[in-house]
C-alpha cells in the first residue's frame, strides 16, 4: 500500500434498518495516508454507515456499492471484512462476561493474522506483544484478566477498542464516536493512540458528533452528513466552523 | 396376558418393570451386615411404582426409552484397561469400573483423620454410616434399586477437626453396554472437619447403559465440604442420580455439578439445613445436544434459622435437546432470617431445543429473604456481531459465547486441573 492508493470507495449507498431507509445515496472515498472525519447531527446516519461498512446483519443495503481495495466489500461476511483489514471501533463496545480480555484479544489477533498469512502468537508471545501496545494506551495490565468490557468504565471500553485497533493493524479503521463519554485525560490517551497508528499505508474514518477529538487527531478531510448523505466536504477548518455555527446553516441549505 | 408381554417371562409376584428384571436373576444372596438393608430395599423396589409422566416430578422427563431397554448387572469387573481421568491435585482416590472397585488404580486412606475406602456389608466398621440413611429405598423405584443391588460403596470419613490435605477423587467408569450400575458414595464429616471431594462419572461406551448413583453427605457442626460432581455419561447412557446432604450448625457446603451428554440424565439434589447459621452454595451446569435430556430437581430445605443458600443453575440446549430444572426451596416454620437466592438461566441454541425451568418456593416463616429468577434466551446478536467484527467466524463466535455462558459455572469448579479439563472439553464439544 502506498500513500494515495484508494482503500475504500463508497458509491451511491442506500441502506435501511427495520424497513426504514437511513442511508440515501452516500458517496465517500478514502485513500491511504488520509484521516477523514464524518460529522453530522444525531440521526443523520453516521452510525448506520459504520455498521453497514462493518457488515452488521440488521442492516440491508438496497443500492450502491462499496469497494475495499477493489474488492466488493458488501459481498463479504463481517469476519471476512475484518480479516481483509477493515476495523470498526464500536460506539458502544459490547460486554462479554465469561471470556477474558486476554483470550479474546489473542483469538482476534491470531484469526486476523491467519487471514492475512501472518504469524500467529502463542499465549506467552502474545502477552509480551499486547503489553507493549497497552503501554501506549496507558492501560493497566490488569485489563487482560478481566472479562471483555465487563464492568469497564466508558473510557476503559474506548481504550480497549483502540487497543484492538493497535493489535489488528487495520488498513481502514472506522471509529464510531471514539470520543463519546471520555473525560479530558481519556480523550488525550485515545487520541494519542489513534495518532500513533496513523500511517502512510492506512486510512482512518472518525465518526464524531463533536469536533473536540479533531483538536487532537487532525483530519485531512471533514464531511458533513445529513439525512443519509454527505452534504459537504471540506478541510479541517470546516469542523471549527461547525463548532461555532452548528449544523443548521448546512442542513437548511441542503433542504432548500 | 402372559403372551402379550413378549419373550420375557413376567415376574408374577411383582410390578417390577421389565428393564430391571434381569437385575435380580441369579443374584447371589450374601449374608452380611447390609443383608437386611438390601432385602428391605428389594421388597420396596418390587412394590414401587414405575415413575412416569403422571407424577409431577417426572412430568417433563420421559423414561420410555429407559423402560424399553433391558439392563443386566456385571458380576465380575471387565478386564479392559480404561483411561482414568487424572486429577493431579488429588490425594486419595477410588476407581470403580462397572460398579467394581479396581484396587490397582485406587489409593485408599485407612485410619487417621481421613478415611477414603471401599466399604461393603462384609467389611463395614461399626461406626460407618448406614447406607440409605439420607436416600432411603422408600424414596422411589430407583433409590430402592440402588440399595437392593448395593455391593461396594465409596466411603469418605473425616474425623472431628481434621482437614483433608488434598481433594479426594472418586471415579466411576462405565464400559459395558446394556449393564446397570448402582454406585453409592457415603461422606461423613465430623464436627469441624473439612474436605474437598470430586466425584466423576465417565462412560467409556457410547452404548445404552444405566447408572443410578447415590451420594449421601453428612456435615457435622462447623464442617466444610466442597463437593464437585461431573457426569459424562456418553451418547447412550441413562443416569438417574440422587445426592442428599444434611448440614449441622454453621456447616458450609459448596456443590458444583457439571453434566454434559448422556441420553438421559437426572439429578435429584437435596440439601437440608438441620442447624442454624449454615451456608450452602449450589452451582450447576447441564449441557445437552441431539435428543438428550438433562433433568435437575433440587430441593433446599431451610429447617433451621439463620441459614443462607445461593443457587445458580445454567442449562445449554442444542439440537433437539431438552433440559428440565425444578428448583424447590422450602423454608420451614421457625427458620427465621433465612436468606435464599436462586437463579436459573438457560441458553437455547436451536429452535428445536427446549427448556422447562420452574422455581418452587414454599415459605412457612415470616422473616425471610427469598429471591429467585429464571431466564431463557438465545445467543446475543450484538455479542455475536462484535466477535465477528474482530475476525472470528460465526461458528467460532457462537462457540465462544456458549462457552462464556457456561464459564460462570465452570469458573466455580474448585480444582484447577478439573476446571481446565472441563473448559477444554466443553468448548471443543460446542456445536457450531
Amino acid at each position: 500500500m502506498s500513500a494515495g492508493e484508494v482503500l475504500l470507495e463508497v458509491r451511491g449507498l442506500h441502506a435501511s434498518v427495520a424497513g426504514v431507509e437511513i442511508l440515501k445515496g452516500l458517496d465517500l472515498r478514502l485513500c491511504a495516508g488520509e484521516v477523514h472525519a464524518i460529522m453530522g447531527p444525531n440521526g443523520s446516519g453516521k452510525s448506520t454507515l459504520s455498521k453497514v461498512l462493518a457488515g452488521h446483519p440488521s442492516y440491508t443495503v438496497s443500492a450502491g456499492e462499496v469497494a475495499f481495495r477493489g474488492i466488493d466489500l458488501l459481498a463479504l461476511e463481517p469476519e471476512e471484512r475484518a480479516r481483509q483489514g477493515l476495523f470498526l471501533g464500536f460506539q458502544y463496545p459490547v460486554e462479554i462476561p465469561g471470556v477474558s480480555n486476554a483470550s479474546f484479544l489473542r483469538l482476534a489477533y491470531n484469526t486476523v493474522q491467519a487471514g492475512r498469512g501472518g504469524e500467529e502468537l502463542d499465549p506467552l508471545e502474545f502477552d509480551d506483544f499486547v503489553r507493549g501496545r497497552m503501554q501506549l494506551l496507558e492501560m493497566d495490565p490488569g485489563f487482560l484478566d478481566r472479562d471483555v468490557n465487563e464492568g469497564f468504565s466508558g473510557g476503559e471500553k474506548k481504550r480497549n477498542e483502540i487497543l484492538q485497533m493497535a493489535l489488528l493493524d487495520p488498513l481502514v479503521a472506522i471509529l464510531d464516536e471514539a470520543d463519546s463519554g471520555l473525560d479530558i485525560d481519556a480523550l488525550r490517551i485515545v487520541s494519542k493512540g489513534i495518532s500513533a497508528l496513523r500511517a502512510q499505508h492506512n486510512a482512518v474514518l472518525l465518526v464524531t458528533h463533536y469536533q473536540r477529538l479533531l483538536d487532537h487527531v487532525v483530519p485531512d478531510f471533514v464531511h458533513v452528513m445529513s439525512e443519509g448523505r454527505i452534504i459537504r466536504t471540506g478541510p479541517r477548518e470546516l469542523a471549527l466552523e461547525l463548532e461555532s455555527r452548528g449544523y443548521d446553516w448546512l442542513t437548511g441549505a441542503a433542504a432548500a | 396376558m402372559t403372551g402379550s408381554l413378549g419373550r420375557r417371562r413376567p415376574n408374577m409376584d411383582t410390578h417390577l418393570p421389565g428393564f430391571a428384571q434381569p437385575l435380580f436373576r441369579g443374584l447371589p444372596v450374601i449374608d452380611d451386615a447390609w443383608a437386611g438393608v438390601r432385602e428391605t430395599a428389594r421388597k420396596q423396589a418390587f412394590a414401587a411404582r414405575e415413575p412416569g409422566p403422571r407424577e409431577e416430578s417426572w412430568r417433563f422427563t420421559d423414561l420410555g426409552a429407559l423402560y424399553r431397554g433391558e439392563f443386566d448387572a456385571i458380576l465380575v469387573p471387565p478386564a479392559a484397561v480404561l483411561e482414568v481421568p487424572e486429577l493431579p491435585e488429588a490425594g486419595h482416590r477410588l476407581v470403580f469400573v462397572d460398579g467394581h472397585l479396581i484396587p490397582g488404580l485406587s489409593r485408599p486412606a485407612e485410619g487417621g483423620g481421613l478415611e477414603v475406602r471401599p466399604v461393603s456389608g462384609a467389611d463395614a466398621h461399626p461406626g460407618d454410616p448406614i447406607p440409605g440413611t439420607l436416600v432411603p429405598a422408600s424414596r422411589d423405584l430407583f433409590a430402592a434399586l440402588n440399595l437392593a443391588r448395593l455391593a461396594t460403596a465409596a466411603l469418605v470419613h473425616v474425623r472431628r477437626g481434621c482437614a483433608a490435605p488434598a481433594p479426594v477423587h472418586l471415579v466411576f467408569l462405565y464400559s459395558t453396554a446394556a449393564h446397570a450400575t448402582f454406585p453409592r458414595v457415603m461422606v461423613r464429616l465430623e464436627p469441624g472437619a473439612s474436605c474437598s471431594i470430586v466425584e466423576e462419572h465417565h462412560a467409556r461406551t457410547g452404548q445404552a447403559h444405566l447408572c443410578v448413583p447415590v451420594t449421601e453427605l453428612e456435615l457435622g457442626n462447623g464442617a466444610q465440604l466442597t463437593y464437585t460432581r461431573v457426569l459424562r455419561q456418553g451418547a447412550g447412557g441413562f443416569s438417574l442420580g440422587y445426592c442428599e446432604a444434611v448440614l449441622g450448625r454453621e456447616a458450609q457446603l459448596d456443590v458444583c455439578t457439571v453434566s454434559a451428554d448422556g441420553r438421559l440424565t437426572r439429578l435429584d439434589l437435596g440439601v437440608r439445613f438441620a442447624g442454624p447459621g449454615a451456608r450452602v452454595g449450589l452451582d450447576g451446569l447441564a449441557k445437552v445436544d441431539g435428543n438428550q435430556v438433562a433433568d435437575t430437581h433440587s430441593r433446599l430445605i431451610h429447617g433451621a434459622p439463620n441459614c443462607r443458600s445461593r443457587q445458580l443453575h445454567k442449562c445449554v440446549a442444542a439440537g433437539a435437546g431438552r433440559v428440565v430444572f425444578n428448583g424447590a426451596i422450602r423454608v420451614e416454620h421457625g427458620a427465621q432470617q433465612t436468606d435464599a437466592a436462586q437463579q436459573s438461566r438457560s441458553l437455547l441454541l436451536s429452535p428445536r431445543a427446549r427448556v422447562d425451568a420452574k422455581p418452587q418456593l414454599e415459605i412457612f416463616a415470616d422473616d425471610v429473604k427469598c429471591a429467585h429468577g429464571a431466564t431463557v434466551g438465545q445467543l446475543d446478536d450484538e455479542q455475536l456481531f462484535y466477535l465477528r467484527a474482530r475476525g472470528l467466524a460465526a461458528p467460532l463466535a457462537r462457540e465462544l459465547l456458549t462457552y462464556a455462558f457456561a464459564a460462570e459455572v465452570l469458573r466455580r469448579v474448585p480444582v484447577a486441573s478439573l476446571r481446565r479439563r472441563l473448559e477444554r472439553e466443553l468448548l471443543a464439544h460446542t456445536p457450531g
